[in-house]
């Protein structure tokens, strides 16, 4: 916001509030009411406003407090947000973000819990970006702010209290590059936002037993990182996918057919996902941390495809 | 316009080797006439005109080995000029890519003789990545364990199998290559007998029984009979006790097992080329002289090389006799994919303990080896019972 002045923030609860999540804590102090700006209760004003605000030449990040309510955005981010570039020939460009988080695992209900990214994968010309750590939260935040395309940036709501180091410098994390998180030779284990830190404490206890696990964080699942999945997988021949969205139709799915279609004579097993079971979620805390896809079910998973 | 395709004369059949034409470009020709020879992997046949015209063009010459299914010749209508492009095509030789089916008209079935293709072999479970390592480095999955979940041969099993192999190929290098007197591609008779006994190794599961018959009454109706040959007493003996039990006189193609109210006796007989299991139809109908006369007849053609397609297929249960050869007892395999397959051994004199008195008697063994996919042990030890029964009582077999 320092650097660029059409950088502004809108959404509910910002500003006075300083966020709901304190991901915008003292902003509007520091920048003002002009480009901190608390709105009324309504997803499809906020998104409608982000919309005609980047096409105005701003550079509007928006929140939508769950992830939940992003249907009622769904308009303006698939008919209008994601179209402006591709049918108007380049002349306009929406350089909007839509940040929200999924509160899976906090008990917020079946209504404010959900982590449904692949329904966006269906809405080409909108970036989809899902930081799992301290350090890709603030380099892919800053890249998507930056794109000239519209972003969603979905954030964890679980990770909001993961530490990690974060450099005080300038620096951004590229979209459509994705991490690995460690180097394995026997299973390739993909991991989407949450399940990337769930995967890494799997790959330790599958280290106990001598399995050799890679871990790779997707980091943005439009666009997909492919060559770095297939890169691994041609060297491991084995691959589990982790997510936190229900498993059918999940971004678990895409991935695993696209994989299939890259480098299916790499593969030595079929590949499985981790994921939720097909119901709504849960809010009684032990029905949620048994919905919940975890690092013991990311072992079971690779268990199994090793036939163990 | 019609093609003259190379016709699948048996399940196995690949292609097929143009031996002879015996019409030549622009001859007339009559709907069912013999217009050329060809050598396929059991014998050498005629193959008809499938339609009237002129043989316009000639597309495999002699000596070419044809692909099944594509054309050898075109027949174009009488008097006009075929309009084909006869001269730009060309025959597609063994190893090249599977071309296309020739239209319906234009392909001729093989009379009675298009048995079901038996589906190829069993499925061998692989990972793709291990398909494509094994490809790579030449290893045949089929003599692999697969040690991955529910036996699936993984990566690692290739790996573990290349590894092995130079140590391999270093002692063979080291091992010493007696002169050689020749080499013999296999092919023709051979190559099929060489496939058929290995498809019936890697796929049934054979269990072998044998029983001795008591051979005098035998011996004394061949005394009177003198025509007539042990194999012929013996297929009339197996062909009573099949219509018995039908069970035995099966086959089984995939999963599924079909049993049959005709019975087909293959005789296994020895030609300088290789074995042949020629058939003697219908044999439970035939009276013993008439088997006989089809198994000389048969034996005569083998010899000559002039069995057809229709003596060769249809088997339903076979009979191979090394009595001549002093052989006692011999477990032979079994003729895919029929259910079973008896040998039988000389007819010797032997001890018999009767009554608390030695006697010499005339005996033979016989071996029955059956497939225990379709049948299980008793039933194939009472088939081999009654079987026994026929031979020991000859007269029951005029």
């Amino acid at each position: 916001m320092i650097r660029d002045p059409n950088v502004i923030l809108l959404g509910e609860e910002i500003g006075v509030f300083n966020g709901v999540y304190k991901v915008t804590r003292g902003l509007l102090d520091e920048f003002g009411p002009e480009r901190v700006r608390d709105t009324p209760i309504s997803e499809a004003a906020i998104a409608g406003a982000a919309v005609g605000l980047a096409l105005a030449g701003l550079k509007p990040v928006a929140e939508i407090m769950y992830m939940d309510f992003l249907p009622i955005c769904m308009d303006q981010l698939s008919t209008q947000a994601a179209k402006m570039r591709f049918m108007s020939g380049g002349q306009l460009n929406v350089p909007m973000v839509l940040r929200t988080q999924y509160s899976l695992g906090r008990q917020h209900g079946s209504q404010h819990s959900q982590f449904t990214p692949a329904w966006f994968l269906q809405v080409p010309g909108l970036k989809v970006v899902l930081p799992s750590d301290p350090n890709d939260a603030k380099g892919l935040l800053k890249s998507a702010i930056r794109d000239p395309n519209p972003v969603l940036f979905v954030e964890g709501g679980l990770l909001y209290r993961t530490k990690g180091p974060v450099p005080e410098e300038e620096y951004t994390t590229p979209l459509g590059k994705a991490a690995v998180k460690k180097k394995g030779d026997d299973i390739t284990i993909v991991a989407v936002s949450r399940m990337v830190g769930e995967s890494l404490s799997a790959a330790r206890k599958l280290q106990d037993r001598d399995i050799s696990a890679e871990v790779i964080d997707v980091r943005t699942l439009q666009p997909l990182d492919l060559d770095a999945i297939v890169e691994s997988v041609k060297r491991t021949s084995r691959l589990v996918i982790a997510s936190d969205d229900v498993k059918r139709g999940g971004v678990g799915a895409e991935i695993s057919a696209s994989v299939t279609e890259a480098a299916f004579d790499y593969l030595d097993a079929p590949i499985m996902r981790v994921a939720c079971p097909d119901t709504p979620i849960p809010f009684s805390r032990q029905l949620e941390q048994l919905y919940m896809p975890s690092a013991e079910s990311v072992v079971k998973a690779v268990d199994t495809v090793l036939g163990r | 316009m019609t093609d003259v395709v190379m016709p699948r004369l048996d399940p196995g059949m690949q292609s097929g080797k143009i031996v002879e034409w015996l019409k030549k470009e622009g001859d007339q020709v009559r709907k069912g006439e013999a217009i050329l020879v060809v050598e396929g992997e059991k014998t050498t046949f005629e193959i008809e005109a499938p339609d009237s015209g002129v043989l316009s063009k000639i597309l495999a010459q002699v000596g070419n080995d044809v692909q099944v299914a594509e054309p050898v010749a075109i027949i174009g209508e009488s008097g006009g000029t075929s309009q084909s492009e006869a001269s730009s095509r060309t025959v597609r030789q063994e190893g090249a890519n599977q071309g296309s089916m020739p239209s319906p008209q234009s392909y001729v079935p093989p009379g009675p003789s298009t048995a079901k293709v038996p589906a190829t072999a069993y499925r061998i479970v692989a990972s793709p990545a291990a398909r494509r390592l094994a490809l790579e480095h030449h290893v045949d999955l089929a003599t692999l364990s697969g040690t991955g979940p529910g036996g699936r041969i993984s990566r690692e099993d290739v790996i573990a199998a290349v590894e092995q192999a130079p140590k391999v190929a270093a002692a063979v290098s080291k091992m010493v290559q007696p002169p050689v007197l020749r080499r013999v591609k296999l092919e023709g008779i051979r190559k099929a007998v060489a496939e058929r006994l290995s498809f019936s190794a890697r796929t049934c599961v054979p269990v072998t029984i044998t029983m001795e018959a008591d051979a005098t009454k035998l011996v004394a109706m061949k005394e009177k009979e003198s025509h007539i040959s042990f194999t012929a007493f013996a297929v009339k003996a197996a062909a009573k006790a099949l219509e018995k039990h039908t069970a035995i006189n099966s086959t089984i193609e995939g999963d599924e097992i079909t049993t049959y109210t005709q019975v087909n006796v293959a005789v296994a007989i020895h030609t300088e080329e290789g074995l042949v299991a020629p058939i003697v139809s219908k044999a439970n109908e035939k009276p013993l002289k008439e088997i006989n006369l089809v198994i000389d007849e048969l034996s005569q053609k083998a010899k000559e090389k002039r069995l057809t397609i229709e003596d060769l297929t249809g088997g339903t249960f076979t009979i191979t006799n090394l009595g001549a050869h002093d052989i006692e007892s011999f477990a032979p395999v079994i003729n895919p994919p029929q259910c079973a397959i008896l040998g039988l051994g000389r007819i010797v004199y032997k001890p018999f303990a009767l009554g608390g008195r030695v006697s010499a008697r005339p005996s033979t063994m016989l071996t029955l080896v059956f497939d225990h996919r379709i049948v299980d042990g008793v039933p194939a030890a009472r088939f081999l019972q009654d079987l026994k029964r026929n031979l020991e009582d000859p007269e029951s077999l005029l």
